[in-house]
This record gives structure tokens, sequence and C-alpha cells, in this order.
């Protein structure tokens, strides 16, 4: 419960982060905090291995990409929260906060955890029966990942190509 | 509380107190050329963020859709107890998308890095 | 006694973990040394034993540089990150006590280490220097990049053992261990190691020559330590884990200890040995030997790890 609620006060905090427009680079900085903490709340709901593999997929590797690729594009003076129009931008998604809160939440039984997360086989059960029944879904998935493959591929053709000397 | 929150705690705390010690122990007389960006001795010329190199682009993305074909493969360690004809069917199904977009991109190129 | 367990616990842990790492700087200059016939370091303290913490003391009394033109917190806030990280990745480690005993042991260090990119990228960057960058970028995508095989090797060799524990791994090399089944994977994963901690003949990062010291040029004293202490601790870690996956150390008798950390210090010292032995690979023969050698081999080998146990009717328990 207490674990649960500080994990919730920091993905408010880490949405806040993004939603308040810093420059990309500290974007990416706060969705990571964003889905460390995420993560964590799965956990303490008992999904570890969901947690486990959002935490391996999503933060060390799609956001790694995209902070690679907002360090790779260049841009000479990076905002971070501490310059005005961001920081004006931070306090106006705090305000908006309290007010749904205020608005809306009226008790904290949404923060129960499953009393002392035991980690039995069963759990792991449902993931399999993705190799058994839900093997279409994985098709579509392979499917997928060669298309945005060939796509990225085809959209970066003719570019940069032969940044080392030749060999 | 459990141990692994203590740990990152305890770690982090170590960590920090490290850094606070390194910035309070030393004398400090900073100046300008010891703050300049290092550059061989010259001022630095242009800017530090240099222009989009696409063939790191490229290798990032490939990265990622690896990345994401082993995160399809992971439950295989408990699925192999399930039917194993259509374990073994779906997961080299998988593994040959996957092997035919790397041969695509070895042969358009992709993995050239000196020409 | 929740003090005991949560407090002093971690605490008694990770204070050998820095010893560890610290009298590795020594042997690692030692061994070097008498590779190249000279004495390595010698004067402070007898054969030199006291050298690491010469060189702590040094490191934290020299003057931290903070550049005019970097980004100030994530400057600072990256090797922390990376110390944090290293000594992270030591919790879920089997023992006869463990600290913890985690179901997904194996995902879990997976996860973590891959957060390490992320205080090599955000150093670099933060620093706001021509060199620092390039040289994040390369290391990035350098880790990144064996980072892919070593999940296929380690998917391949949880299919022999059966679960994500660690602990499995010790029933499983009951009779033999995994290094002559999978000698294949064997070799690539401590190829693969020696790239995902940077070190020689992968070092391009601290190439010399074109990046003078890589993402952490702009570092001077107290961060660079930090970043030092995580790159050493990363390199024991990885050992112990080889040691772990390949070697077969048994946990289950007291002298476990002794017996994993002998397995530990004969791949950290080939870890040396590859040092003072190889020159500096290529960037694109670096590329090359993952994307084009490494990742078309562990594609075969995991298609060959999923049949074999299902074609030998041999499935591992489930666990």
């Amino acid at each position: 419960m207490v674990m649960m609620v500080v994990f919730s006060v920091m993905f408010l905090i880490s949405l806040i982060a993004v939603a308040s427009n810093p420059s990309p680079y500290f974007a990416a900085l706060g969705l990571m905090i964003g889905a460390g903490v995420g993560c964590g709340m799965l956990t303490q709901f008992g999904m570890t291995f969901l947690s486990m593999i959002l935490f391996l997929i999503y933060l060390g590797g799609m956001l790694v990409v995209f902070a690679y690729s907002a360090a790779l594009a260049a841009e000479p003076y990076p905002s971070a929260w501490g310059s005005l129009e961001v920081f004006s931008y931070v306090v106006g998604s705090l305000m908006l906060v309290v007010v749904m809160w205020m608005l809306l939440v009226n008790d904290f039984g949404a923060f129960d955890e499953i009393e002392g997360c035991v980690m039995s086989v069963r759990r792991y059960v449902g993931v399999s029966e993705m190799y058994n029944a839900g093997g279409y879904m994985l098709l579509v998935a392979g499917w997928v990942l060669l298309v945005a493959l060939l796509v990225v591929l085809e959209l970066t053709r003719g570019f940069g190509r032969g940044c080392l000397r030749a060999v | 509380m459990n141990l692994i929150l203590t740990m990152i705690l305890i770690s982090s705390l170590i960590s920090i107190t490290l850094a606070f010690v390194a910035f309070w122990l030393p004398q400090m007389n900073p100046d300008m050329e010891k703050l300049s960006p290092y550059e061989c001795g010259f001022d630095p010329l242009g800017s530090a963020r240099l222009p989009f190199s696409m063939r790191f682009f490229l290798i990032a993305i490939l990265f990622l859709l690896f990345d994401l074909e082993i995160a399809l493969l992971l439950p295989l360690p408990w699925s192999i107890h399930l039917n194993p004809l259509y374990v073994l069917m779906w997961a080299f199904m998988i593994i040959m998308l996957l092997t035919i977009g790397l041969i695509y991109e070895w042969v358009q190129g992709g993995l050239e890095w000196a020409e | 006694m929740t003090i005991f367990t949560l407090i002093i616990n971690p605490l008694m842990y990770i204070i050998p973990i820095l010893l560890a790492m610290a009298f590795l700087t020594l042997v690692e200059r030692k061994i070097l040394g008498y590779m190249q016939l000279r004495k390595g370091p010698n004067i402070v303290g007898p054969y030199g034993l006291l050298q690491p913490i010469a060189d702590g003391v040094k490191l934290f009394i020299k003057e931290p540089v903070k550049p005019s033109t970097s980004s100030p917190t994530l400057f600072l806030l990256t090797p922390i990150l990376a110390l944090t990280l290293a000594l992270m990745l030591w919790v879920p480690l089997p023992m006869p006590f463990a600290l913890t005993d985690l179901n997904l042991t194996i995902l879990f260090i997976l996860a973590v280490s891959s957060l390490s990119v992320y205080s090599i990228l955000g150093s670099g960057w933060a620093s706001n220097s021509k060199y620092a960058l390039i040289g994040a970028l390369r290391a990035v995508a350098q880790t990144i990049s064996y980072e892919v095989t070593l999940g296929l090797i380690v998917l391949s060799l949880i299919l022999f053992t059966g679960a994500f524990t660690l602990n499995m791994f010790n029933s499983a090399q009951e009779t033999i261990w995994l290094i002559l089944p999978a000698w294949p994977m064997a070799a690539m994963w401590f190829i693969s190691t020696l790239a995902e901690t940077n070190r020689a003949p992968f070092d391009l990062t601290e190439g010399e020559s074109e990046l003078v010291s890589g993402f952490n040029v702009e570092y001077a004293g107290g961060p660079f330590a930090l970043f030092f202490l995580a790159e050493y601790t990363n390199i024991l870690l990885m050992n112990a884990l080889s040691a772990i996956l390949f070697l077969g150390p048994s946990f289950n008798t007291v002298n476990i200890n002794l017996n994993w950390a002998i397995k530990t210090t004969i791949l950290a010292i080939m870890f040396l040995w590859v040092r003072a032995s190889y020159p500096r690979f290529r960037y694109d023969q670096l590329m090359h030997l993952v994307w084009k050698n490494f990742l078309p081999l562990t594609l075969a080998m995991i298609a060959w790890h999923i049949s074999l146990p299902i074609s030998m009717a041999g499935s591992p328990p489930q666990l």
C-alpha cells in the first residue's frame, strides 16, 4: 500500500515531466523514470513476468532507441525543466492534476495490492499459451516486426551510406 | 519494503555520497580554460550536437527489432511443455521471419560499414 | 531484526564487492606489467597492495571539472546512475545464503544491465563535447548490438535448464558443465561479455587516438572514479555470471563460494590476458562480428536448442 502510493506519485511526476514539453532528451529521461516506476507497480500487483518483459523491452529497448535518436539529432539549446516556458507547463499540469484529484478521487481503493505476491507456476501458463492457442497472434507479431524492418530499410535507402573510409 | 527496494536505496545512497565527497573534499579553483569543452587545446569549433548519422540510427532500429524478437521467444522455456509440435512450428516461424529480415538487410547493404 | 536484513545485509554485500573491484584494478596492472616484462605497481605497500587505496584517494581529492557548457544535473546524475546499476546487478546472484531469491533472476539481470546504456548516453550527451558525444554513440551502438546476442545465448541455455532462475543452472549442471554441450555458445558469450563491458579488444569507445577517452572525456576526479568503479564492478559481475552459466559451481555445499570465486577469478584473469594479447578491433570489424557472425549463429543455435529437448523427449523440469 505505501509502496503503491509512492510509486503512483512518482509515476505522476514523471508524466508531468514528459507532458511539460522539455527537449526530447529530457522527455526521454522522464519517460524512463515513468516506465521504471510503472514496472514497479506491476510487480506490486504480482505480475512479475509482465513487468520484467516491459522493463526489458520498453526501457531497455524502445526508450534506448528514442534517447539514442534524440542524441543523434542536433539541438543546440536544449531546454530542461528549469527554463521558464517548460516550467509554466509544469505548473499548469500540476494544477490540472490537483483539480482532477479534487473532483474525481475520493478513496484509495485502487491501491490495494495482492497480499504476499506469491509467485506460482500457474502464473506463467498464460504466457506459455502464446505458443499453443495464441500462435496466430505470435505470427502476426513476427510479421509486424518483419514489415517494420522492411519499411525502415526502404525509408532510409540512399541516405548517408559510407560514413567510414573504404577498406 | 522489500530487499530489492532497500538495495536500490542503499546503492544509490552510496553513489550519491561518493559524488558528494568528490565535490566536497578537493580544492576547487575553476577557470575559463579548464571548464571549456575538451577540443585539443583549441576553442570549441561549431556545435557539439552533431548532425544525424543514418548508419547508427539503422543499427538502433535493428537492435530494437531483435530485442522484440527475444521478448517473443522468452516464454519458450515454459511453453515447451505444451503441445511440442505447435511450439516447434510457431517458434521456427518467428525465427525464420526474423532471419528473412536479417538476410534482406544484409543483401541491401544495411550492415556494411565501409565501402 | 529488520534493520539487519534490510540495511546491514546489503551493506555487508556491497562492501566486499567494492573491495574486490579495487583489487581487480591492482591485479590488472600487475598482470599487464608482468606480461610486458615490467613489475607493475610495487611501491605503495608490500607488493603494491595498497595501490588501489592510494588511487582511490588520489581520484577523490583531485578537482572535479564541471564544463561550463554541460547540462549540470544530467552530467552529475549519470555517474551516480552507473554505479547504482552496477551494484544493483549483484542483488539476485545465488549463494548458499543469498540476499534475494528471485524467480526471474536472468530477466532481472538482463533488464538492469540494459539500463547501463542510459548512463553512457547521458554522460556523453550532457558533456556537450564532440568527443564525448561521438564516443557515447559508438559505445551505445556497440553495447546494444551485443545485447541482442547475449539475450539469445542466455535464452538458449535456459531452454536446456528450464527456468529463469540461476539456481536451476546449478541443478542442471550436476552431471556436466554446460560449457561442454554448449561450447559455441560459451565462446560467443565470453566474447560478447568482453564487448558488453567495453574491454579490450573491444574498447573502441576509449580509442585513444581518435576519441581521446570516449564518453567520459569531460569527467575528472570523483565523477570519473564513479564510472571507473562501475566499469570494473560490471567486469566482475559478468565473469561471476559466466561462471554460473557455464562452469557449474554447485550451490548446495559450503565451499561454493571458494569454488565460484576461483572460477570467477580465472575468467577475470582471462579478460586481462586478452587485453594484454590482442590489438583493438576496427569499428566495422566489430559490427561485422556481431551482426554477420554472431547473430546468424545464435539464431541457428536457438532453433537447435528448441528442437533438441523436444526431439530427445528430454525437456527440463518446469519451475
